[in-house]
This record gives structure tokens, C-alpha cells and sequence, in this order.
């Protein structure tokens, strides 16, 4: 490649970097309607210029407060961060530590807030942030996670990521040690084959300059013929949420604390390979511990053969500290209203003071706040969230380091301060367990 | 408008606001796309259309050809009534970027097209709907033009 074309292709990046979220059909439609272009087009005439600017001027704010910055920009430690990775569960069959169970349904890219932004030396931070869009459209289609394997995740997942994390994050999910050149849906992507049968099959591209996707192929996706055609029809796909909620910050101390977790919403999959007609929509929570992304996701440490059998062995989170770094929680869905519903995970060892939880679950619509008893006494506030789905319900999600054993209660709490609802639940907080709690006005 | 135009629509709109982006910028892609958008539902042979993905691609840059021209227009006037020092644009700062939204459109679309998408130049002449020839005739002015800009 020539100077020139290096040169062209950066001029380009900055250009596509600048790119703005589409507007919405309806909007379009919108635009016909005050503008009447269709009919212009058709007549020659010229109508509703202002009213397009209008328009303009309305549509352009509220898309940009969904979104929130849709382009790059650099963070500084304590900035407030919105979700930008999408979340893979190690695969292998060996593990370090155990991760959340019971993750089944689709799931949700989500980072938790790294409040001090990811020191990799002293002084010296990773930057994280929004790099502008989610990719994470396509849901995990989990179908054989259980607690005598739970790093066995099978669906299809993505990753949004920094481009310089994308070689090692692809490496760490498939094992393998090198990738392919292919074209995907219109992307000069990689492939990357899995190692072993325990590994991803990972698709990489680069949607702009600033940005890496990762498409996973867990193991029972691409052990099954999946052809690249299909793959291509998943690439396709992977589009930019549009809608990523954040979830208020509380300080987190090596004390205890409580942090929460940004996150947004991936649409259900049901036609896919490997799919598999949960309710459950996960939320993943990535927590931000001394180590480079690609480290705590999961690290391959070895990888070799026996009978003809490739493996792999990861560590999962940071080796030194003892801590995980990932977890994930979630809700369910029927009817298309989140049920009263609550689940709890262990993501933490050995933080010192406690386990850093995950509590999470849904209240009714007039629930603004929810406040988690827990059993030694200590309660957690954290804000219900309307996810836009059109669910009379409200999501709330929230993490804390404790050495309390159970929730006791959780109490719904109007924008009033009125107490609307208590579920009581004794919800053991030990790991991996999912319980629907009891609700009564 | 159908439930199947709006399924296309959101299919290729990235892909579509991204090209729109190279050639008219960040600020007018989305009236550019709207109205391309528009046009091409509303066109007659829309519904018998074999390749509607390469279609909505001319139709981007047609609607950025016709943007460009009445912005020409507009900025004609505007410096005709305008007091001469409001009109003295800074000297604007060298980059890639500024250079490559200097090319013409056609010659932005064929450059976006082969070293973004990495078409081929047979993709991108049917994408576009113009000969092989005139995809290497672009292709060669603006690199032309741009390794001028670069080696100055």
C-alpha cells in the first residue's frame, strides 16, 4: 500500500468518523409528509423548506439525547461513561473462577462504569467511553449454559470495542493465534477460526476508524455447518443501538460501595443458529478491575492437543488479584411485560471486603427508585430505568461489594417518595442464584 | 411507504448515511438521505427493482450531485450579497479529509467506494450504474489530484 492510498483511506476514516445516526423511517416519513419531497419530485414543485428546518431542529436534539455523543472523544478518569462493550462469556472449559449461570435468552452489551477509568499503569488510563454506537444488535442465543458448565455459551454475540483491542479480544474468544482476510456484508473483516471445540468462531471489522466490532460465534453456533453465507446474513445485522439508557453512578470504595452498570437493550433473536426460545434478556456487566480489556474478558493462557483434540485454557479476570471481572444478570419477558423479577450473581472473589454483586429486576411503572435491604442491615438505592420498550415496567440494576448474604426486601419507590410496593424475597446473594420474588402492594 | 420499505430502509441506512457523509458532510447526510430515500420509494420502478441496495446508492449520490449544485448556488449568492470581509474564509488547514471533499462527487462516491467498501471496480461501476471505464477515469483523477495536494 502506498503512501497515497494510506493516506486516502485515513482521509476517508475521518470523514466516515463524523458520521451521524440515521434518521429513523418514520422520520422520513415525517419529511414527506411536512415537506412533501416525494410530490416535489413528482411535480416540480418546491414546498416546505421551513418546515423541513423545523423538523430539523427537533429531530436532530432528541435523536442526539438517545444516543448520547455519537462521535469519538477522548475521556478523562471519572467521566461519566456509557456502555460500549458488548459481552462475551469465556468459553473454555476451564476456568479460574465461575461466572454468573443461568444466562440464558438474549443478551445485553454492557460496560459498568469504570469510575476511575482502567489504570494500566500508574497514571496512566485506559481511555474508555462511548466510541460512538453500540453494535450490538444481534442478542446471545445461549442454549446449554448450566451450572456443571457455565462457560459454555453457544449463541451469537458482539462486541463494540477500541480497534487496538480488537486482535487480542478476537484471539482470547477463539484461540486461535491468527486470522483471515474476508469480505463480510460489505466489511473487509477477519475471520478467525476456532481453536478447539470449546472456542468462537469471530468475525472483526472496523464499522470506522475509531471503532471494532467483534460477531461471536460461540461454540454450538460454529460447530454446526454454518456457512458464510449465513454468517454474512448475521454480519449484516450488526447495526449501532440506538437507544443506550445510563444508569445513575454511586462511589464505589475498596471499602464497599455500590456501583451501577450501563447498559442497553438487544432485540430477541428467534431465527437464528443456535437459537433458543428463552424469555430471558440478560444484562452483562462488565467491571472494570486492573487489567486490559482483552485480559479480563478472558485470557487464553495455553493451548495445545491431546488425541487429536485441540484445547484451551483461559484465565478469567485478573489472575493476580483473584478478581472476576465479568457478570451478568437478567430479566425476562412474557407478553411483553418484565415480571416481577429478581436475580442476583457473583462476580467478585477476593475483593477484600466482600463479593461485588449484581442485583437486578424489574417494578411496576410508577416505581422510580427501588431500595435494596440486604441482610446485614445496609440498604441500596438505585433508579428504575424505562428501557422504551413499551413494558408496563421498569428496570433497575444496580452492584454492590458486601459481605451480606441475602436480600431481604426490596421496597419500589414512587417520585414522591411514597413506598408503592415491597417484594420480600430473602434472595440468597451466593453466587448463582435466580429467584422470582413474591410481590404484594 | 411499506413495512418492507422501512425493513430495507433500516437494513442499509448506516451504510447509506455513512456514504452520504463522504460526499456532502456530517451536517446535510441526513436531508441528503431523507430526501434520497423519498425519491427512490417514490420512484415507479422501485417495487421491481433487483438490486434496491445499489439503486438507494445512486440515488445518494444523485441526491448529493443535486445538493452540491444548489449549495453552489445559494453560496454564489450570498457572497454576491454579502460585505466583502464576511466572505474571506480563513485559509483553511490541509488535511486528507478537506482534500478528499474537494473531488467532485462522482469522483468522492468512486474513491468511498473502492478504498472504504474495497469494491472492485466492476462492483463499483455497477453499483453505480456507469461503465468500467468511467470508474477508472475517476478513480485515476482523483488519485491524481490528491497525491498533487499531498506532494505540495
Amino acid at each position: 500500500m502506498t503512501d497515497l492510498d494510506t493516506s486516502i483511506r485515513q482521509g476517508l476514516g475521518c470523514l466516515v468518523d463524523a458520521t451521524p445516526i440515521p434518521p429513523t423511517f418514520h422520520q422520513i416519513k415525517q419529511k414527506e409528509i411536512t415537506t412533501g419531497v416525494r410530490r416535489r419530485h413528482r411535480r416540480g414543485l418546491k414546498l416546505g423548506a421551513g418546515a423541513l428546518v423545523v423538523v430539523s431542529l427537533v429531530a436532530v436534539p432528541a435523536v442526539a439525547w438517545e444516543v448520547g455523543n455519537p462521535f469519538a472523544r477522548s475521556y478523562q478518569p471519572g467521566d461519566e461513561l456509557a456502555a460500549h462493550y458488548g459481552f462475551v462469556v469465556p468459553n473454555a472449559d476451564v476456568g479460574k473462577e465461575q461466572v454468573v449461570t443461568s444466562l440464558t435468552g438474549v443478551k445485553l452489551g454492557v460496560e459498568i462504569a469504570r469510575p476511575h477509568g482502567v489504570q494500566v499503569s500508574p497514571g496512566d488510563y485506559l481511555p474508555t467511553g462511548p466510541l460512538g454506537p453500540l453494535y450490538a444488535q444481534i442478542g446471545d442465543v445461549p442454549s446449554t449454559v448450566s451450572r456443571s458448565n457455565p462457560f459454555a455459551v453457544t449463541g451469537v454475540d458482539v462486541m463494540t470495542l477500541q480497534p487496538g483491542e480488537v486482535d487480542a479480544t478476537a484471539r482470547n474468544a477463539s484461540g486461535a493465534r491468527d486470522s483471515i482476510p474476508v469480505r463480510f456484508a460489505g466489511h473487509t473483516a477477519q475471520l478467525w477460526k476456532p481453536w478447539s471445540a470449546e472456542d468462537s468462531t469471530v468475525l472483526s471489522w472496523r464499522p470506522t476508524s475509531s471503532v471494532g466490532v467483534l460477531l461471536l460465534f460461540g461454540p454450538a453456533v460454529s460447530s454446526t455447518p454454518l456457512s458464510m453465507k449465513e454468517m454474512e446474513r448475521l454480519a449484516t445485522e450488526v447495526h449501532p443501538l440506538k437507544r443506550v439508557p445510563v444508569l445513575a453512578r454511586n462511589d464505589m470504595t475498596p471499602e464497599g460501595g455500590t456501583t451501577s452498570g450501563y447498559w442497553s437493550l438487544g432485540q430477541a433473536a428467534t431465527d437464528r443458529p443456535g437459537a433458543f426460545t428463552s424469555t430471558w434478556f440478560s444484562l452483562a456487566v462488565l467491571f472494570g478491575g486492573p487489567s486490559s480489556l482483552p485480559d479480563a474478558l478472558s485470557n487464553v493462557v495455553a493451548r495445545g492437543s491431546l488425541d487429536g483434540q485441540h484445547w484451551t485454557v483461559r484465565d478469567v479476570g485478573d489472575p493476580v488479584t483473584g478478581n472476576l471481572t465479568l457478570g451478568g444478570f437478567g430479566w425476562r419477558e412474557e407478553n411483553g411485560i418484565a415480571q416481577p423479577v429478581a436475580q442476583s450473581g457473583l462476580a467478585a472473589e477476593s475483593t477484600g471486603s466482600g463479593s461485588l454483586r449484581l442485583i437486578e429486576g424489574s417494578a411496576p411503572d410508577d416505581v422510580r427508585s427501588v431500595r435494596i435491604i440486604l441482610s446485614n442491615g445496609s440498604s441500596i438505592t438505585a433508579p428504575t430505568v424505562d428501557i422504551g420498550r413499551g413494558w408496563n415496567d421498569r428496570l433497575f440494576g444496580t452492584a454492590v461489594i458486601t459481605q451480606s448474604s441475602n436480600v431481604l426486601s426490596i421496597e419500589g419507590i414512587t417520585a414522591t417518595g411514597h413506598v408503592a410496593i415491597v417484594a420480600h424475597g430473602d434472595l440468597p446473594l451466593h453466587g448463582n442464584v435466580a429467584a422470582e420474588m413474591a410481590t404484594k402492594p | 411507504m411499506t413495512d418492507r420499505d422501512a425493513e430495507i430502509y433500516e437494513k442499509h441506512a448506516e451504510e447509506l448515511l455513512r456514504f452520504a457523509t463522504v460526499l456532502v458532510g456530517p451536517d446535510t447526510a441526513p436531508d441528503v438521505l431523507s430526501t434520497a430515500i423519498l425519491h427512490a420509494i417514490g420512484a415507479k420502478a422501485w417495487p421491481e427493482l433487483s438490486n434496491r441496495r445499489a439503486y438507494l446508492f445512486r440515488c445518494v449520490l444523485n441526491e448529493a450531485r443535486s445538493n452540491q449544485r444548489s449549495s453552489f448556488r445559494r453560496r454564489r449568492l450570498e457572497m454576491r450579497l454579502a460585505p466583502p470581509e464576511s466572505i474571506n474564509d480563513p485559509e483553511p488547514s490541509f488535511d486528507f479529509a478537506t482534500a478528499i471533499m474537494r473531488l467532485s462527487p462522482r469522483q468522492r462516491a468512486v474513491v468511498y467506494l473502492s478504498y472504504w467498501e474495497d469494491l472492485s471496480n466492476e462492483e463499483i461501476a455497477s453499483m453505480l450504474d456507469i461503465t468500467l471505464g468511467s470508474v477508472h477515469r475517476h478513480l485515476a483523477r482523483a488519485r491524481s489530484h490528491l497525491r498533487r495536494l499531498l506532494s505540495d
